[in-house]
C-alpha cells in the first residue's frame, strides 16, 4: 500500500513495552496542547443516542453428568448426535 | 418503503451463511425492500444463489476481475455510490463487514451501528456493549445508517424457491490504487468453518500443549465439528489465531459447543452465549464455565476424551 496509511494490527503482534518510571516523570513536564473540534474544522453533532442499557439475558445452569457414557447419553437425549 | 442494501460476503463461489443471517436481520426492518450487492469476478452463479434467499427483492452484481480478491478499499467507494437512496446498508459483523463498513460510513458521512442483535424500529437497535456484559438500545437521529449485524443473533434466511432478478451494475466511482492485493494464505484444514459450523469443539489452556491439542481435533473430526480455542490456548501456541473464540475472536452460535479445559472467562463466554447447547469438560468443579453449561462433566480431560471418543464413535457409526 501507499503511505500514509491507517493500519490495525493483530492482538499478538508483539509484547507491548511497559513505561519506565523515569519516563512517567518526564512525561509530566511535556507540553499538553488542548484542541477544540472547532479549531480542527469539525462540527460535532451526536448521531447516536443511547436509549437504555440493560443486563443481557442469563443462561440457565444445566445438568452435571458423571462420566463420558452419561455425556453421550445426554447428547443423544437432546437429539444432538 | 425502506430500501435496505445488504453486502454479500462470499468466497467467490458460495455466499456465506453470515450473509443469509444478515438478510434475515434486514427483513426485520419494517417495510424493508431488500437488495443484496455482491462484488465478485465472474459472479453470475453466485448472484443466482443469493437471488434465492428469502426476502431478497433484487441482487446487484458488480462484476469485475479486480473483485477476485475483494479489498475493502476497492469496494467502499463503489458501495457508497450504490447506496445512494438507501436507508440502511448492512453487512455481517465478521472481519469482512468490520473492515468494509466503517469506510462506507465515512464516505457517506453517516453513523455506524455495530453488532446489531435486534431491530426495534427502522432507527432503533439493540447491541451488546462491554464485551456482552450489557445490552444497549440505541437510536439514530437520521437515516441513512450503516450497520454491522451480530450474526449469532439471527437465523439464516431460507434459500427458497423464489428467484429475485439479478442486475449488473457498474459504479463510476474511481477505484483507489493505494491498496493492492498481493497474496492470500489460507490455513489448510479440512474442518468446517468455525463461524458457520453447527458443532464446535474448543480447547483451552487445560490441554497443556500443541501436541495434546490434537485430542480436540480428533473429537471434532468424529463430530464433523469445527475446532475453536480459548485465548490462552492461542497465546500459548496450541492453536492458530483464527481459531480464537470470544470477545477478541469469533462470536459463534453453533447448535453444540463443547469446551474442553476452558475455565469460562467472561471474554470467552461472550463468544458462545448464543450456542444452543454448551457442554463443558473441566477438572475444576468451580470453573465458571459450569455456570453456563447445559451439560457439565467434572474430570481430567486426558482420561475423559479417549473414552468419549470411543463411545461417540460407537454411537455415530
Ligand atoms: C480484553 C480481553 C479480551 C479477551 N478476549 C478473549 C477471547 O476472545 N477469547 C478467550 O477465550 N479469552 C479472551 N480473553 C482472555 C480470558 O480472560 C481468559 O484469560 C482466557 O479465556 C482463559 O483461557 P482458558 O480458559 O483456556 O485458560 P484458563 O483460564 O487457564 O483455564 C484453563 C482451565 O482448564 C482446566 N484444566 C486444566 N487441566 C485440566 C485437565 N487435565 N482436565 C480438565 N480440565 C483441566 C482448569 O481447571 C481451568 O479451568 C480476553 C481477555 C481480555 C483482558
Amino acid at each position: 500500500m501507499d503511505l500514509p496509511a491507517v493500519v490495525t494490527t493483530d492482538l499478538r503482534l508483539n509484547q507491548p513495552r511497559y513505561v519506565k518510571l523515569p519516563d512517567i516523570l518526564k512525561a509530566k513536564s511535556k507540553p499538553l496542547v488542548a484542541l477544540t473540534p472547532a479549531e480542527l474544522g469539525v462540527a460535532l453533532k451526536p448521531m447516536l443516542r443511547v436509549v437504555k442499557v440493560e443486563p443481557p439475558p442469563q443462561r440457565q445452569k444445566g445438568v452435571m453428568v458423571k462420566d463420558a457414557a452419561e455425556l453421550v447419553a445426554a447428547l443423544k437425549t437432546k437429539g444432538l448426535l | 418503503m425502506t430500501n435496505v442494501l445488504v453486502v454479500a460476503e462470499h468466497d467467490g463461489r458460495t455466499v456465506s451463511s453470515a450473509t443469509a443471517r444478515t438478510v434475515r436481520c434486514a427483513a426485520a426492518i419494517p417495510n424493508a425492500e431488500i437488495a443484496v450487492v455482491a462484488f465478485a469476478a465472474n459472479g453470475a452463479a453466485l448472484a443466482d444463489q443469493i437471488a434465492t434467499l428469502e426476502g431478497v427483492r433484487r441482487v446487484l452484481l458488480v462484476d469485475n476481475a479486480l473483485h477476485a480478491h475483494p479489498l475493502a478499499a476497492l469496494m467502499a467507494p463503489q458501495l457508497a455510490e450504490i447506496a445512494t437512496g438507501c436507508s440502511h446498508v448492512l453487512a455481517p459483523a465478521t472481519t469482512f463487514g468490520k473492515d468494509l463498513l466503517p469506510q462506507v460510513a465515512a464516505l457517506l458521512g453517516t453513523v455506524q451501528v455495530s453488532d446489531i442483535m435486534a431491530i426495534e424500529t427502522a432507527t432503533r437497535f439493540r447491541r451488546p456493549i462491554y464485551a456482552g456484559n450489557a445490552v444497549a438500545t440505541v437510536e439514530v437521529a437520521a437515516l441513512p445508517l450503516v450497520g454491522t449485524v451480530r450474526i449469532a443473533s439471527f437465523q439464516p434466511a431460507a434459500a427458497g424457491a423464489s428467484h429475485a432478478p439479478v442486475e449488473h451494475v457498474t459504479p463510476t466511482a474511481s477505484l483507489p490504487t493505494h491498496t493492492r492485493f498481493v497474496s492470500q494464505t489460507v490455513a489448510a484444514g479440512d474442518r468446517p468453518d468455525l463461524q458457520s459450523a453447527r458443532r464446535v469443539v474448543s480447547g483451552g489452556r487445560g490441554l497443556g500443549s500443541a501436541e495434546n491439542f490434537k485430542r480436540i481435533d480428533e473429537l471434532a473430526a468424529l463430530l464433523g465439528a469445527a475446532v475453536g480455542a480459548s485465548r490462552a490456548a492461542v497465546d500459548s501456541g496450541f492453536a492458530p489465531n483464527e481459531l480464537q473464540v470470544g470477545q477478541t475472536g469469533k462470536i459463534i452460535a453453533p447448535e453444540l459447543y463443547i469446551a474442553v479445559g476452558i475455565s469460562g472467562a467472561i471474554q470467552h463466554l461472550t463468544g458462545i452465549k448464543d450456542a444452543r447447547t454448551i457442554v463443558a469438560i473441566n477438572k475444576d468443579a468451580e470453573a465458571p464455565i459450569f455456570e453456563v453449561a447445559d451439560i457439565g462433566l467434572v474430570g481430567d480431560l486426558f482420561a475423559i476424551l479417549p473414552e468419549l471418543n470411543e463411545r461417540l464413535a460407537e454411537v455415530l457409526r
